[in-house]
């Protein structure tokens, strides 16, 4: 069931890739493991930057949620330093009608809107609140370092 | 006149403890009974095309064919024979004559059951049919693709500056890949509906990932978040006549569940 889903949703991607991102199984031999990337939005301090992240299908996905995290150093309230992403569909709000290119789209909404009011890294969320500018000034630093 | 008999009645012992290492899964013991079967009487049918169903499970699909012919050539109504030949010939599949080679197989085994009746079987041979077609024309479509892509290898050169090409172009222009409107598919699976059910909320989904996703993720609509109820959900009647029509009109739409065969291409 989960294998023959992800096939699919890996035939659908390519066929028709989102803007922006890019999926795939790291292996050809694992399809449970996949590579995404996700360039930076426009109009954000991630801008043009290219974030790698990791995908695990759980064995009974879709009725659970999709691993995901960043493996790309990114400065962000939402995500931690382990690139762990604080994401409610990745989570309880999880649902099958859900695919990874809809979790991709999500993720990239997150960089441009950040959810300080959740936060996983509580000082990047309040200088995020505090000081606009010296977080995004920090969060481009980081882009131009780690996601060039 | 004893002799024979007493041979005849062994025969039957392999074919049996063939037929029990078969349903034991051992294809390779039963081949071996009915193998020994075979020898003690060569003219009995079954023993062949029951060997011959080993060998398709094993996927030694040319000695389904040797099988399921001579089982044919003794006993001309043999239905099971025709339906393990097209099976075989349809795996095999290296030639568009093959195709049809197992398509004819698979229609003389369809009359055959609706003269005897033998309506399960009947219904198999449809499916298989439907398989075969769909198939033919993943093949079909590699060849047309291969033909264009050597066309354009070969002329691209010579025409590459003259307007002639533009019009090459149009001409031999990609059809795009065959796709499912996303309404006849589930918003679960993915997948072309077999038994769409409806739910309170509005939106169709696959029955039994529906009922997957009530009991493993949560009482609520995948799509809307609403909360609803499995006993509520009604059978859709209208999609599922609507992918009945689909599949009608798009045959490779039968195996859109799976990924197209790989066909190899003789030019």
């Amino acid at each position: 069931m989960a294998l023959k889903r992800i096939q699919k949703e890996l035939a659908d991607l390519q066929r028709d890739p989102p803007t922006n991102c890019s999926a795939g199984p790291t292996d050809d031999n694992d399809l449970y493991n996949w590579t995404a990337t996700l360039i930076g939005p426009d109009d954000c301090p991630y801008q043009g930057g290219v974030f790698f992240l990791n995908i695990q299908f759980p064995t009974d996905y879709p009725f659970k949620p999709p691993k995901v995290t960043f493996t790309t150093r990114i400065y962000h309230p939402n995500i931690n330093a382990n690139g762990g992403i604080c994401l409610d569909i990745l989570k309880d709000q999880w649902s099958p009608a859900l695919t990874i290119s809809k979790v991709l789209l999500s993720i990239s909404s997150l960089l441009t809107d950040a959810n300080p009011n959740d936060p996983l890294v509580p000082e990047i969320a309040h200088l995020y609140k505090n000081d606009r500018a010296r977080y995004d000034a920090t969060a481009r630093e980081w882009t131009r370092r780690y996601a060039a | 006149m004893s002799n024979k008999s007493s041979r005849s009645k062994k025969d039957i012992e392999y074919k049996e403890k063939g037929n029990v290492y078969f349903s034991h899964k051992d294809y390779k013991k039963a081949i071996e009974s009915y193998t020994k079967a075979i020898k003690i009487n060569p003219k009995e049918s079954i023993y062949f095309s029951n060997r011959a169903r080993c060998h398709y499970i094993l996927e030694n699909y040319r000695k389904v064919l040797a099988d399921s012919s001579k089982a044919i050539d003794l006993n001309s109504s043999n239905i099971k024979a025709y339906i393990v030949h097209a099976q075989a010939q349809a795996k095999l599949s290296q030639t568009l004559n093959e195709l049809f080679t197992s398509l004819n197989y698979c229609k003389s085994a369809s009359l055959l059951a609706k003269k005897t009746g033998q309506f399960t079987i009947l219904d198999q041979c449809k499916e298989l049919k439907h398989k075969i077609k769909a198939i033919l024309y993943a093949k079909q479509h590699e060849i047309r693709e291969q033909t264009i892509y050597e066309l354009e290898k070969y002329y691209t050169p010579l025409i590459r500056r003259s307007q002639i090409f533009e019009k090459f172009k149009k001409f031999v222009k990609h059809q795009p890949y065959q796709q499912i409107s996303e309404g006849l598919t589930c918003p679960i699976s993915l997948l072309l509906f077999k038994d769409p059910i409806t739910t309170t909320s509005g939106f169709s989904y696959e029955k039994e990932e529906l009922y997957l996703h009530l009991t493993k993720v949560g009482g609520f609509d995948p799509m809307t978040r609403e909360p609803i109820e499995y006993k509520h959900a009604i059978k859709n009647h209208v999609l599922t006549a609507a992918v009945k029509y689909f599949k009608s009109q798009n045959p490779w739409a039968y195996i859109a569940d799976e990924p197209l065969p790989s066909v190899e291409i003789n030019l």
